[in-house]
């Protein structure tokens, strides 16, 4: 099935944009997720998951995640690190697509459109930064 | 029981395709399956809803492909979806997990909404549809055009009452951000009923909002120390996959098995929920 346009020509083109993040975040989350996966079996071997305890995320908040990350810091082994850029890069996907949206918006002064962007990039940050 | 990585990765596949083919989305289903392995209800929902991000946001590429996701629709009703998501994950953080097992069934049961005939006899009586946009809406300029695939005909639509509808994304993130779920179906049913938009833009739309949903209720459960890694890892790679095979298969399937299937998945769904809650007082 295709379809062929949607609300107007403008938004085709975010649309087309927010098709290739999602597109790169998705192989990008799959990739890091199969490493991990390798890792735990190199590390570990087969593990029955209802018994074992499990590795839990304990970080202050997404951007203390992101800071242990740059500087390498609370990443005991290959499957912990691998495991927390899958987090990472699950939760800057969608973020981007809305940041990239915001942008977008601005450099074509669609200020209503901007503006409702800009609140929802604004909860998420901001949520992401207290919890 | 033994569940390894690779069976976890199995069952997250068959969860995936069984998503794909009834519109519920993979956590639902997964979130039930990890309390009936004996998961804690809060580790499961936590760890559920970070694989709602990798599902819709791999169904997005395919949605945006096909031109059908109205953004500024999707972008409006994403500021309620993301707050009531944010309350909804801090709610369950808080309260007795018991009350989970409660809350999971009788949302569950907005599900059958999705049929048509229930949802002309409960809500086009409580919510008789307006046919002009109001003023709010107007100034909003949610309307649109799609061209559909099967017909060829240029579709034109306007959204209305998108504060109400908004209202209705509110409690569909609430209860998102809750249970660890999309909530697909009751977005789909707010945006139909409420906001007027024709079904194929609704759930194009619907499935944009998830991946926000998501991400908010996520922020939330990261710093709870509920989100089990090893859990997420192997469902996010299942679900991945079941979700594009099953996308891949839908059309081939008759809609009467799928309506069956749906029917029968969801009341099992909420009958092992009830179940659980009963026995966990």
């Amino acid at each position: 099935m295709k379809y062929i346009s949607s609300n107007d020509a403008e938004s085709a083109k975010l649309e087309t944009i927010m098709g290739y993040i999602f597109a790169a975040g998705v192989i990008i989350t799959f990739v890091l997720a199969v490493t991990s996966v390798v890792f735990l079996y190199h590390l570990h071997g087969p593990i029955n998951l209802l018994e074992e305890r499990g590795e839990f995320f304990h970080q202050q908040n997404f951007f203390a995640l992101l800071s242990s990350l740059i500087h390498g810091s609370n990443i005991q082994n290959g499957t912990l690190l691998f495991a927390s850029l899958v987090l990472v890069s699950l939760v800057l996907t969608p973020l981007l697509v809305v940041a990239v949206a915001c942008i977008y918006f601005a450099l074509r002064k669609r200020f209503k459109c901007m503006s409702i962007t800009f609140i929802v990039i604004a909860i998420l940050i901001t949520s992401l930064a207290l919890h | 029981m033994i569940i390894s990585v690779p069976v976890l990765i199995v069952i997250s596949i068959i969860v995936g395709i069984l998503g794909a083919l009834t519109g519920l989305g993979g956590a639902s289903i997964l979130v039930t399956i990890l309390i009936l392995l004996g998961i804690p209800v809060k580790e499961a929902v936590a760890s559920a809803v970070v694989t709602v991000i990798a599902t819709s946001s791999s169904a997005s590429v395919f949605n945006l492909r096909n031109k059908l996701t109205h953004i500024k629709v999707g972008l409006f009703l994403e500021i309620f979806t993301v707050t009531g998501a944010i309350l909804g994950a801090t709610i369950t953080k808080i309260i007795p997990p018991i009350f989970l097992y409660f809350f999971f069934a009788a949302f569950l049961l907005t599900s059958f909404l999705r049929i048509g005939i229930l949802r002309r006899a409960i809500l086009e009586k409580i919510l008789p549809p307006s046919k002009q946009p109001d003023r709010f809406t107007r100034w909003m300029d949610l309307k649109g055009s799609y061209i559909d695939g099967v017909t060829g005909q240029k579709i034109d639509y306007a959204a209305r009452n998108s504060f109400l509808g908004g209202i209705g994304m509110f409690i569909a993130g609430l209860a998102a951000g809750m249970l660890g779920i999309g909530a697909g179906a009751f977005k789909v049913t707010v945006q139909e009923n409420i906001l007027g938009l024709p079904p194929k833009v609704s759930s194009s739309t619907s499935n944009f909002i998830i991946t926000m949903t998501a991400l908010a209720a996520t922020s939330v459960y990261l710093s709870s120390g509920y989100v089990n890694l090893m859990l997420m890892i192997p469902m996010v790679i299942g679900v991945t996959i079941g979700g594009i095979v099953g996308g891949r298969i839908l059309n081939r399937v008759p809609d009467n098995f799928l309506r069956i299937l749906f029917f029968l998945l969801v009341s099992y769904l909420i009958l092992e929920m009830l179940i659980k809650g009963v026995t966990s007082l």
